[in-house]
């Protein structure tokens, strides 16, 4: 009772400096919560919008390249012994228009006799099926339109943008719970019509009989198909997102890695002050029989339990921050995500990190305080001997550098997988934190020379009392030093990849506008809408345009790897648009018109194909082998591309219709023809962008992810503020007396306030200055391990803009988290002031 | 008339209402250019609070403070501060000198807060440990030296500026008795040499029998010499000594 007494105490007697304390873990563990939410819900969702449209099917049937096949095989999938029921499917992306509105949507042609027995139709509005040119719609996504049951939308096919009626709306449950409630269920006759895909269908479901086993069906059923046909349970089709998704996750992992840094040297920092403030209480303790154990158990008790209250508080806080950064991956991948999915797994690992980081942070000021002898506790010591030299900590940091140096190799050789990159930047940091104390001196030195010529009594001051408390200042120091390392070496890295994107766009985009269905292409199949079939006429007819340039996506793989195929024209006299690594561009354009291939360099290093290697593609005809021409650099789907010529695409691939057109024209009516060209995409529903459009568009993209590191980045400052502010209060309170003295003898209340600035000002500088060049060694590294993952290096250039702002935006935040003790300082009465003890 | 302090009714007390204590009660007092004043009394006679109240420090409940002939009540805080720094040396029972500065730091401090050069502020600093005997010591940190060589540090300091007046609290109250004497002699010296005037404050009859002048407290009351105790409340004149 009484430790817990004594415990309570020491939290109740400094409040502020246990909430700061608190609220340090509480941000480490919130951010930690919300990435782990964010990317878990976005991972899922992908997951369950297939789930959700497999329905009661066991099984599904499709071609291994993801194309569409002959509606008459139907007959030969549902005779397959232990078949009860198998229901078509054919799939599109379209675009929905009503009013003033257009909205991407998944169009599912539906056999309505079949529908029920695969999939629940609940309906809100209307009872029957779509007959005819009759749609239903997601009761959802039409309030959200305010389309009524009744109205007439259009949406747009091969055909150009044609009306329906909707007869129906749909409950959030079953099918219509698909992608979000992103979906249009017509006829599967008029959709075949509507997207000249006659008697062509996407999947069959198979509905099993009781007790039949799933791989004496698929046994069965493969031996009856053609080959290029895949019978499995129906697949997640996540892998292109987790692809794109990767790239934001390892972001935003290393920003939450860097608050737990930073929370984890604040809990450290606030027990060795409070350690340092009751070491008489701890010495009475221990004189009067408290044991080591008993000494270790307090101190441990009160770091864990202020683990304990910022760990609950963070994890609402961290709800809070994963529903936004939720809505943040919502605008990223231009898809409809659930409000956040919260399963048991990042809840619980939050509920872990929270204590285990607290308990890893308590055990050296736990240590120390059993080494508080009796006597020598009633003694004034100064506070860096009750510490100790600590050179086991120094051998710490030295292991900890080179596990972070040899886990960069590592990843580097891809011996290690790049998800492995937030805990060896972590290790690498603390190691190089942990031997601030090391230069700690000859920093302070040459900065209380720099502040010689001002003459000024209280900078000269203030870096005494900064080496006075070397490990205090070293470990807020320290906070500051990861927050600016990360936050120069994210924000170069940032910004030296969105430079590598925008020269990409202008060497492969090569043109004046582009003209698509939608924004983005799916993340999950990367499809986007066809374009209606006499766009391109059209587009080629307006006068001044030079060249119209189809572009056709579908994914497919190769050798078990998805990739993106885009079949082109690459017209004779128009730039080839390809940012080529390997081959001459008129030799590559002369060999893709013969019927070889582009490879991106990241299938290149993935699957390690080189120029003159084949590489086969699947068809729904079986297997295509086509011989390597060249290598680009792309970041389509993320870099898993293939450039194949449309003709090659159309025959031998089986891709057709047309997703995009590339449209150059002559200078000097390029106004003209722009308004043109608007004019002919908004009859036909069309999007039309110039490449500087385009180009903004891709940095409004990345803009969105950006923005959540960023703001991540500046919690790490944040927190290490909170540091800031729990040294130089502790600082002031330790110096009452001092202060008092140097009050008496002449210095005024700004004075001391400027003393307090000073020593934040220092300590920033100390964390803040070698921060930045390591931060640039991190965009470096970070640089180099990107490699394996976009195919190339990204050339590296140091950002001055990056380091400037870094470092202002540091040292105002030190400044500004110093103003309360500082004021607090000046306000001291004298009289008391010099008696305190 | 020279005089560097006049304290007129000054009374000071602390706490309010039932709990209030009057540590000073109408207190009128002179100190006069060039002299060596010592004020004794008892632990809790109010020595302490009565220093603090001339210097500045702490204001008083009733009564004025004169500073040559300057009101403090009619100062800012800025002003009492420039004038602790420019005119007022203060000496600390227990030396309050800055831990993490040497010798020679700590004297130069005033002049470093009054915007002195620092080579400017060494040379003057030097000077004067010179004087108080502990030039071969003005590397040295607080830590290293004895109580009686920190006194005399602490004494360097509050010469450095070369004050209107020397404000000492039981100056060697911490320190034994050969230390103690030496210091005195150092005061007296101070005193005698470069006539500094010097006011301080002591329990010990040895110390205050170096002084020119001596007042005794009581109580928050000053006694006049050798005079018994005055009924409470009412305030006490000392006859200020001719030029």
């Amino acid at each position: 009772m009484v430790s817990w007494r004594f415990l309570w105490s020491g939290i109740h007697q400094r409040p502020g400096r246990a909430l700061l304390t608190l609220f340090s873990v509480a941000i480490g563990v919130a951010t930690t919560l919300a990435v782990s939410v964010s990317i878990s819900t976005t991972r899922q969702a992908f997951q369950e919008m297939y789930q959700t449209l497999s329905g009661r099917a066991a099984l599904e049937v499709r071609t291994a390249s993801g194309k569409d096949f002959d509606v008459r095989l139907l007959a030969t999938i549902g005779e397959t012994p232990g078949v009860k029921a198998a229901v078509p499917l054919l799939q599109r992306h379209t675009v929905l228009y009503f009013r003033s509105q257009r909205t991407r949507l998944i169009l599912l042609g539906i056999l309505p006799e079949k529908e029920q027995l695969v999939r629940d139709y609940v309906f809100e509005q209307g009872g029957a099926f779509p007959r005819g040119s009759e749609v239903l719609l997601a009761a959802e996504l039409a309030r959200s339109l305010e389309v009524q049951r009744g109205d007439n939308v259009a949406l747009l096919t091969r055909s150009g943008r044609r009306d329906f009626r909707v007869s129906g709306l749909l409950a959030p449950k079953g099918a219509a719970a698909f992608q979000g409630g992103a979906v249009v269920f017509l006829p599967l006759d008029r959709a075949q019509r509507s997207f000249r895909a006659t008697n062509r269908i996407s999947t069959v479901s198979l509905v099993l009989e009781e007790g039949v086993p799933e791989e004496q069906v698929i046994r069965d059923l493969t031996g009856r198909l053609p080959p290029g046909f895949a019978v499995a349970p129906p697949a997640t089709r996540t892998e292109l997102a987790r692809e794109t998704l990767f790239s934001s996750e390892q972001g935003l992992n290393m920003a939450a890695a860097l608050s737990l840094v930073a929370a984890a040297f604040i809990i450290t920092n606030s027990l060795f002050m409070n350690l340092s403030e009751r070491r008489r209480q701890l010495s009475t303790l221990r004189t009067i029989g408290a044991t080591r154990g008993q000494v270790f158990g307090l101190v441990a008790c009160e770091g864990l339990l202020l683990g304990l209250a910022g760990t609950l508080l963070g994890i609402l806080a961290g709800i809070g921050g994963a529903a936004l950064l939720t809505r943040v991956m919502e605008s990223v991948f231009q898809t409809r995500l659930p409000y956040f999915l919260i399963s048991p797994q990042p809840v619980l690992k939050a509920a872990l990190l929270g204590p285990g980081l607290s308990l890893v942070a308590v055990l050296l000021p736990a240590w120390t305080a059993t080494h508080v002898f009796p006597l020598e506790g009633m003694r004034p010591v100064p506070a860096e001997a009750a510490v100790g030299k600590g050179r086991w900590v120094t051998v710490l940091a030295l292991v900890l550098m080179a596990g972070g140096a040899l886990g960069s190799l590592a990843l580097y050789r891809e011996i290690l997988a790049p998800s492995a990159t937030p805990a060896i930047v972590a290790a690498a940091l603390v190691g190089m934190s942990l031997l601030i104390p090391h230069f700690l001196a000859a920093v302070v030195w040459l900065l209380s020379r720099a502040l010689e010529w001002t003459s000024s009594a209280t900078a000269f001051l203030a870096c005494r009392q900064i080496l006075r408390q070397r490990n205090r200042s070293s470990l807020t120091a320290g906070v500051l030093f990861v927050a600016i390392v990360m936050s120069v070496g994210m924000g170069n890295s940032v910004l030296n990849s969105t430079q590598d994107v925008q020269k990409w766009v202008n060497r492969a985009l090569i043109g004046d506008f582009v003209i698509r269905g939608t924004v983005m292409y799916d993340l999950t199949t990367g499809e986007s809408p066809t374009l209606p079939d006499g766009v391109l006429a059209q587009v080629a007819a307006v006068p001044g345009v030079l060249t119209v340039e189809p572009w056709t996506f579908a994914s497919t793989r190769s050798d078990g790897q998805l990739v993106m195929v885009v079949g082109r024209s690459f017209p004779a006299g128009a730039p080839l648009s390809l940012d080529l690594i390997q081959g001459e561009p008129e030799e590559v354009r002369q060999r893709l018109s013969a019927g070889e291939a582009v490879i991106s360099t990241v299938i290149a290093r993935r699957m390690e194909k080189h120029v003159g290697d084949t590489i086969t593609l699947a068809t729904e005809s079986g297997s295509e082998s086509l011989r390597i021409a060249g290598t680009c650099d792309d970041y389509i789907m993320g870099g898993t591309v293939i450039y194949v010529h449309e003709d090659i695409a159309d025959q031998r691939l089986g891709l057709r219709g047309v997703n995009a057109l590339l449209v150059r024209v002559r200078a000097e009516q390029r106004t003209e023809i722009a308004a043109t060209l608007r004019g002919l995409c908004q009859q036909n529903g069309l999007l039309l962008h110039s490449i500087a459009e385009l180009a903004q568009t891709i940095n409004n993209l990345m803009a969105g992810v950006n923005a959540a590191l960023w703001s991540m980045l500046v919690v790490g400052f944040v927190v290490a503020a909170f540091g800031l502010v729990n040294t130089l209060s502790m600082n002031v309170l330790e110096q009452t007396r001092e202060l008092g003295l140097l009050r008496m003898v002449g210095m005024t209340r700004g004075q001391v306030g400027a003393y307090v600035l000073h020593q934040a000002a220092v300590i920033g500088l100390v964390g803040l200055v070698p921060g930045i060049a390591v931060g640039e060694l991190v965009a470096y590294i970070i640089n180099r391990v990107s490699e394996p993952v976009v195919g190339h290096p990204i050339d590296f250039s140091a950002r001055p803009e990056v380091m400037v702002g870094c470092l202002v935006f540091g040292l105002l935040l030190s400044i500004a988290a110093a103003c309360l003790p500082a004021a607090r300082a000046s306000r001291l009465l004298i009289g008391e002031a010099i008696q305190y003890e | 008339m020279a005089y560097v302090i006049e304290a007129r009714g000054v009374s000071k007390d602390f706490g309010s209402g039932e709990a209030s204590v009057a540590a000073l009660r109408g207190i009128n007092l002179h100190v006069t250019r060039n002299e060596m004043l010592a004020i004794m009394g008892p632990s809790g006679s109010g020595k302490s609070t009565l220093l603090h109240v001339l210097a500045g420090i702490e204001p008083p409940t009733q009564g004025q403070i004169l500073f040559e002939g300057q009101d403090l009540a009619l100062c800012t805080d800025r002003e009492r501060t420039l004038l602790r720094r420019r005119q007022i040396g203060f000496i600390f029972q227990s030396f309050n000198l800055l831990p993490t500065v040497t010798a020679e730091e700590n004297v130069s401090l005033p002049l470093l807060l009054d915007g002195v050069k620092a080579a400017e502020a060494r040379r003057r600093a030097r000077e004067v440990l010179e004087m108080v005997e502990m030039s071969h010591r003005r590397a040295h940190l607080p830590g290293k030296l004895s109580g009686g060589e920190q006194q005399r540090v602490a004494i360097a300091r509050a010469l450095v500026i070369q004050p209107s007046v020397l404000l000492a609290d039981e100056p060697t109250g911490s320190l034994d008795s050969v230390n103690g004497q030496r210091v005195m002699e150092l005061l007296r010296r101070v005193a005698d040499e470069r006539r500094q005037t010097i006011l301080l404050i002591t329990h010990d009859a040895a110390v205050a029998d170096r002084a020119g002048r001596i007042l005794h407290l009581r109580d928050g009351c000053l006694e006049p010499d050798g005079q018994p105790n005055a009924p409470s409340g009412d305030s006490r004149h000392v006859e200020p000594e001719a030029d």
